[in-house]
């Protein structure tokens, strides 16, 4: 049986797969914007990082991504 | 044990639950070995709400390519990995990095805040790595 920090693990991990499976329209929809993720559902938008965290209940524990076609090419 | 990640474009990820006394919640980590220490960047930091009482300035100098950065510790964190036996449970000192961002342009702040947190060699070196980007596989094994 998995703990309660696993379940919220695989959650997690389960809706960053729904963004990726559902990217086409999230960019049709929400371009360049911020979007927080729970349960497969979009619940809060906003261009701003700090603007979309004021609008969800626990930033902490959904899945947050930025919406865009622009690529990034990162060397960490 | 196998704890098992994935790939987000080409780049292997681990999810991990970050817990200390003065926050927790759950975060993406590039596994990075490059990177010395496990380290959390600006776009976590703020979706997590690390208070300023949580850092301590770093005692050691980070050095990185690009960009004007702070560097901070947070001590004794519990990091917990999902793995095929259960929870994995590691405390360690992790690393906060946050860019000066006040000077910079909308446009690179987006940009900075798209950067990912990484798992560093401190908390990759203690399991096998595999990385394979052709068989789609990227795991931690002890």
């Amino acid at each position: 049986m998995n703990s309660q920090v696993t379940n919220e693990l695989f959650a997690f991990e389960a809706d960053h797969t729904w963004v990726s499976e559902n990217l086409e329209a999230l960019l049709e929809q929400y371009p360049d914007q911020w979007i927080g993720v729970k349960s497969g559902q979009v619940l809060a938008t906003d261009p701003d990082l700090a603007g979309l965290l004021s609008k969800l209940p626990d930033p902490a524990h959904t899945c947050v991504e930025f919406i865009t076609r622009e690529p990034l090419e990162m060397v960490l | 044990m196998i704890i098992r990640g994935r790939f987000i474009g080409d780049a292997p990820y681990f999810a991990v639950h970050i817990r200390s006394v003065h926050f927790h919640g759950l975060v993406w980590l590039l596994a990075d070995t490059g990177a010395s220490r496990t380290t959390i960047l600006d776009r976590d930091v703020r979706l997590l709400g690390i208070p300023a009482e949580a850092l301590e300035p770093a005692a050691l100098p980070i050095v990185g390519i690009g960009g004007s950065v702070r560097s901070f510790m947070v001590r004794d964190v519990e990091i917990t990995l999902a793995s095929n036996e259960g929870d994995r449970i590691l405390r360690q000192d992790l690393w906060v990095v946050q860019h000066d961002l006040g000077e910079l342009p909308p446009e690179e702040v987006s940009r900075i805040l798209r950067l990912p947190s990484v798992m560093g060699r401190d908390l990759i070196n203690r399991f096998h790595l595999t990385c394979d980007y052709q068989a789609g596989m990227v795991r931690l094994e002890r």
